[in-house]
């Protein structure tokens, strides 16, 4: 779905590269993270991707188009949710999304449907500038999905919402995904990353430092223990045991058996942990 | 079906930030301002008004005024006098007391004129009252190289100013609403939701110059009516509105790619205006149009509007609007390839 080889990108059109020499693929149906702290090239990518940079190093193609050639049907068949809020202000929710669906060629979805399913019905008829940001963001959110996209381009789609907003802005992502829809995931957010993504690339000052499923990152840098608290003559004791080691695994038996257990967590490593192990850097 | 449904959202926008309010509003103040505060007439002509007790005085004037520039009103009372001054620019009283040959005058002034007019005037009726023999300066030994048309010297002067405000508001007006309409959008990044999806960049920006075509031609359609009722040519006055504002936005556009926001582009604005109106130099002073004022888009424009309002004192030279037509489809080209790539750059 998506060919990125020796991607390189400057602003100021020198060798002080944003993005140097990238290569990735996405696959049909797959959710792909890009994941990395800000200024580390993931929205100068996305745009390359989109057409709204040049390409001018490399090589990269989305639905077999190479992205200096895109044309309309390209976009017919392309969402693209961007991070900031860029709406019409004096159009109301409704208005913006009726705009953007009349300038599509292909069958495009319900508006009042989309706003009802980021929870702006009631607010349809307000003016967008009126909105909070978290409900210009679901608006963008929604607008990105306007065509009933192939392939969605999201960059940080949940970043600045509220918990329940964003966990039903995750479902609907889900939901898209499990449709067929291929998406490319723009974040710093590695919590939404590893519920979402098939698969992530960790980019950093512009390289792609590792590309792997969240799970197998799990497994290869993380340690499998778990945390257990139980109460022993009357006190709260805590444990780390490793699930690998047998010894390990027969105190795990014999506390279960024998103790009050209060709680029990596994120690994998976080998505977080991962990506300050592997690149060396922090997000922020 | 897009370009159309661009020109709505314009609309819309263009509507909920008062365009349609702004324009009716300066159409309203431009008239009232024609109205009440410019006057008809502000030659040099002046318009004498004489109540004298003598009536032989009274006769010779009478006779002389045919061939003086300066016209005279015999009156038989003071109110009479001040009856016929009031709301009369230019006119000034003369009361003749006393007999021809020892007279005593009276010089009833406005109120406005300077003290080299009153000290002509004063000189005038010296002079005349001095004897017979006086030669005055007459046109006749006056030879014209360019016969100027008569007629054209009787648009009254404050009615004269109704091209040069069709060309400020309905011609150019796209210049300052554009100016604001791209750096509204450009501060809401709009243009980069419009560049990810089928629509073209050529539908976008011709939306607003349509939207300021639609405006021109509202303040156009409110304005002259209220100054010279039916007697424009409409049509034409409609074609000269639209190529001039295609022009103008076209150009606009293009300037105000290049700069962040408002406050940067002020300069290039103010200039751009400022070029733009020169025309106005040779509008007030017919002698005087160098190459390099005839080169500018509006100076067509300008002539071309004079004859569409004013078509029984100078006929309308639409064929240079062809020329400026082909330059406006230029500078729109200009504009859509230069957003294109200002827009690739991120």
């Amino acid at each position: 779905m998506i060919e990125v080889n020796n991607l390189y990108y400057s602003y100021s059109n020198n060798t002080e590269y944003a993005v140097k020499g990238i290569s990735f693929e996405v696959k049909e149906g797959e959710v792909f993270g890009f994941l990395g702290p800000n200024g580390a090239g993931k929205s100068t990518t996305q745009k390359i991707l989109t057409g709204l940079l040049p390409l001018q190093k490399g090589s990269a193609r989305v639905m077999d188009v190479d992205v200096s050639k895109l044309t309309s049907e390209f976009y017919n068949r392309v969402g693209v949710s961007f991070e900031n809020p860029n709406l019409y202000l004096k159009l109301t929710g409704l208005e913006n999304l009726e705009y953007f669906a009349s300038l599509y060629d292909v069958p495009t979805a319900d508006p009042m449907n989309l706003l009802e399913m980021v929870g702006l019905k009631e607010a349809a008829k307000k003016k967008a500038g009126e909105y909070s940001k978290g409900m210009q963001q679901r608006l963008v959110f929604a607008r990105s999905l306007i065509n009933s996209p192939k392939i969605w381009f999201l960059d940080e789609p949940v970043s600045g919402l509220d918990p329940s907003t964003s966990a039903s802005i995750r479902k609907v992502i889900k939901e898209k995904n499990s449709e067929g829809t291929t998406i490319f995931l723009t974040t710093h957010n590695m919590h939404v990353a590893d519920e979402l993504c098939d698969r992530v690339a960790f980019i950093v000052s512009g390289e792609i430092s590792l590309i792997d499923s969240p799970r197998n990152l799990k497994l290869k840098y993380g340690k499998r223990l778990v945390e257990v608290e139980y109460k022993a003559n009357g006190s709260l004791r805590k444990e780390k045991i490793s699930l690998t080691q047998p010894a390990d695994r027969e105190r795990l038996n014999s506390l279960l058996n024998s103790e009050v257990i209060e709680t029990i967590h596994s120690k994998e490593a976080t998505l977080e942990e991962i990506f300050i192990k592997a690149t060396g850097e922090e997000l922020k | 079906m897009r370009l159309f449904t661009n020109i709505l959202k314009e609309v819309k926008l263009g509507w909920r930030s008062h365009f349609f309010l702004l324009t009716v509003g300066l159409a309203m103040a431009y008239f009232l301002l024609m109205t009440f505060l410019l006057p008809e007439d502000l030659s040099t002509n002046i318009e004498l008004v004489l109540l004298t007790e003598n009536d032989e005085l009274a006769n010779m004037l009478q006779l002389d005024s045919s061939e003086s520039q300066a016209s005279i009103s015999i009156v038989n009372s003071r109110e009479e006098m001040d009856s016929l001054m009031n709301g009369r620019f230019n006119s000034i009283g003369i009361i003749v007391k006393g007999s021809i040959s020892s007279p005593s005058i009276e010089l009833v002034f406005q109120g406005h004129e300077d003290a080299e007019t009153k000290e002509f005037i004063k000189l005038f009726v010296a002079t005349f009252l001095a004897g017979p023999d006086v030669e005055f300066t007459s046109e006749r030994d006056i030879e014209y190289l360019h016969e100027i048309q008569s007629t054209s010297d009787k648009i009254p002067f404050n009615k004269s100013f109704l091209p040069i405000f069709l060309m400020f508001e309905a011609v150019m007006m796209g210049m300052i609403m554009v100016f604001a309409m791209v750096f509204s959008e450009k501060s809401q990044k709009t243009l980069h939701a419009y560049s990810v999806t089928p629509g073209k960049i050529w539908e976008y920006l011709g939306a607003k110059v349509i939207l300021l075509a639609l405006l021109g031609i509202v303040f156009t359609f409110i304005l002259t009516p209220l100054v010279v009722g039916l007697g424009a040519d409409y049509f034409i006055l409609i074609i000269i509105v639209v190529v001039g504002s295609f022009l103008s936005t076209s150009v606009s556009l293009i300037v105000a790619s290049f700069y962040k926001n408002l406050s940067q582009s002020m300069a290039a604005m103010l200039a751009l205006t400022v070029v733009f109106t020169l025309p106005m130099l040779s509008y007030f002073s017919e002698g005087f149009s160098p190459w390099y004022l005839r080169i500018l888009p509006t100076y067509p424009i300008l002539f071309a509007l004079k004859g569409a309002v004013f078509p029984e004192f100078s006929s309308s030279e639409i064929s240079g609007l062809i020329l400026v037509a082909i330059e406006a489809a230029a500078a729109f080209l200009i504009a859509v390839t230069t957003y294109k790539l200002r827009l690739r750059k991120g």
